[in-house]
């Protein structure tokens, strides 16, 4: 049997509280689930079993640094929750989810995801706009960057290209301004926000190398715009779509105009219909 | 093992925290240890790489795994190499320990079981590491709070065979050497005397805290005694070159680093051996 089977059975061990605990009782079906024959399935019951103080202390680093990693992902709902809040949703978390994603960036989503879930019922706008905002960056982190993409179909007629923002990028409505929440954060975070509620389309994109994540609030319209160019409606349908909203319907008339001359700038892609999907 | 003997003396490690006491000190500190997954983020690289032009360097990483039974991660052994390259450290070190596996993060250093297996594994991927990157690899004994079953050897054997199977050096850590014989109940002094000290090249001293009577290599306390007087002992009996003081947490004035580093320094002056050959090309 691989050495590898019992080093993944023992990661699991280590992150995993219920497996422990199984491992403890003599739940022996976890032998099956790790694949190993019962020689090395009892090597690990053992270590469990007779240095429970030395794995639970492992454990708890473990945690403790898994918790460090996804910390800096959420600074605003961090401070927002307060600590004792935040502690017990990541508990929370690190049950739901006992083996962490190999990067940070994509276990700090799922977080965001099991956060967005355990906050929903209370309907809290500024909460839930902070997460999507953190949530979306890490997202976005763990994104391709502009390095790995090729502009290499810059060809075709509206009704058969699909305008993609390169790099691709992601873009959210909000209830608040984020400028006015960073603010607040940056002023101390230390009650509860006054905000007003005015609805914002972010976009969110990551930047050439190693420039992170670029936000830049936008209006509405340009919004709804740039939700659509994701490489999947053509260039017909994108005008089409944007006809009745559109502030000036000279603005729509432009759009194709607009669009192909950003592509020659390698800011949008023009890509063939489908080339992406 | 390609000689990487040279006296460096008494480093810190580098932390963003201390880069305006750095500049303020710099004469108190002979060379750098520099975090080379910190490096792997070009903006943190860039902070980096002009330390490396002012004071020698050393490059210590955290991810390479060697523990796993599992190939090296080819993308982490390139941004490795890419680092290396860029900063040119005298040589550079991680762990014997296993930090993923199967696709999952430990984010800590867990240990590896003291057998035939563990040293082929671990033996065969320092030895391409080492290869592959064109410069000394020094592996770093971790502390432990519990042992795997299936032991067939001790600790220190475990270390002698490994760097002997790869042809690599050892950075040896007193803290953790002090943490675990008190942890584990052996004497320190049989590892000591146990492992090839022509081998070692490095040196990290740390403080230590202690939790429910188990000592902790707490990297934000003042070097206890006792791994002063070890590090006595190693430079009777062996040819250190450098000797690293770690401190991430907690940081003190900068002046009780230096009173640190300076009581290492008289170790380091004061107990130097008799020449003796390195087995340099061995």
């Amino acid at each position: 049997m691989p050495l590898l089977q019992v080093q993944a059975a023992l990661a699991r061990v280590y992150f995993d509280l219920r497996t422990r605990e199984a491992l403890r009782r003599g739940d022996r079906k976890l032998a099956d689930e790790f694949g190993l024959d019962p020689a090395e399935f009892e090597n690990v019951r053992r270590v469990v079993v007779d240095q429970a103080a030395g794995v639970e202390l492992f454990a708890r680093t473990l945690a403790r640094k898994r918790d460090e990693r996804i910390h800096p992902y959420y600074p605003m709902v961090r401070a927002y929750l307060g600590t004792e809040k935040w502690q017990t949703l990541l508990a929370g978390y690190r049950e739901r989810h006992p083996l962490p994603e190999l990067r940070p960036a994509v276990d700090a989503v799922a977080f965001g995801q099991f956060l967005r879930e355990a906050t929903s019922a209370a309907d809290d706008g500024v909460l839930l706009d902070l997460l999507m905002y953190e949530k979306t960056k890490a997202e976005v982190l763990d994104g391709p960057d502009s390095r790995q993409l090729v502009a290499d179909a810059h060809v075709g007629t509206p009704d058969n290209v699909c305008p993609r923002l390169v790099p691709p990028a992601r873009v959210r409505m909000f209830r608040h301004r984020i400028s006015d929440l960073l603010d607040w954060v940056h002023r101390g975070a230390s009650s509860p926000p006054n905000v007003p509620e005015i609805p914002t389309s972010v976009v969110f994109f990551r930047g050439a190398g190693d420039a992170g994540v670029c936000v830049s609030e936008v209006g509405l319209w340009l919004g709804s715009v740039l939700t659509r160019a994701n490489g999947r409606m053509t260039l017909s349908d994108l005008t089409a779509s944007l006809k009745d909203t559109a502030p000036d319907a000279s603005v729509v008339d432009r759009l194709s105009e607009v669009l192909i001359e950003l592509s020659r700038a390698g800011v949008v892609d023009l890509d063939p219909k489908g080339h992406h999907s | 093992m390609r000689d990487p003997r040279i006296a460096l003396g008494v480093g810190l490690g580098y932390r963003e925290e201390l880069n305006d006491q750095l500049l303020a000190h710099v004469g108190d500190v002979d060379f750098l240890e520099i975090v080379g997954d910190q490096c792997f983020e070009l903006s943190m690289r860039s902070r980096v790489v002009p330390w490396a032009r002012k004071l020698p360097t050393v490059c210590h990483f955290l991810g390479l795994s060697l523990g796993t039974d599992e190939p090296l991660d080819e993308r982490y052994v390139a941004a490795v190499e890419e680092v290396l390259q860029v900063v040119r450290p005298h040589w550079f070190s991680d762990h014997l320990a296993m930090t993923r596996v199967n696709d999952v993060d430990l984010g800590h250093l867990a240990p590896v079981n003291f057998t035939d297996e563990t040293v082929e594994i671990v033996g065969r991927k320092a030895a391409a590491v080492q290869a592959r990157c064109g410069l000394p690899l020094l592996l770093e004994n971790i502390t432990y709070h519990f042992a795997l079953t299936g032991a067939s050897m001790t600790e220190w054997e475990l270390l002698t065979r490994i760097v002997e199977t790869a042809d690599c050096g050892i950075l040896l850590d007193l803290t953790n050497l002090y943490v675990n014989a008190h942890n584990n109940l052996y004497d320190p002094y049989e590892f000591l005397r146990s492992i090839p000290l022509d081998r070692v090249v490095q040196v990290h001293i740390a403080g230590t805290t202690q939790r429910d009577g188990v000592l902790i290599d707490s990297h934000a306390h003042p070097v206890p005694d006792a791994v002063f007087e070890y590090l006595q002992y190693l430079c009777r009996h062996s040819q250190v070159s450098a000797v690293l003081l770690e401190r991430d947490r907690d940081m003190p004035p900068f002046e009780d680093l230096s009173r640190e580093m300076e009581r290492a320094r008289s170790i380091l002056r004061d107990n130097r051996p008799d020449p003796v050959a390195f087995n340099a090309g061995t």
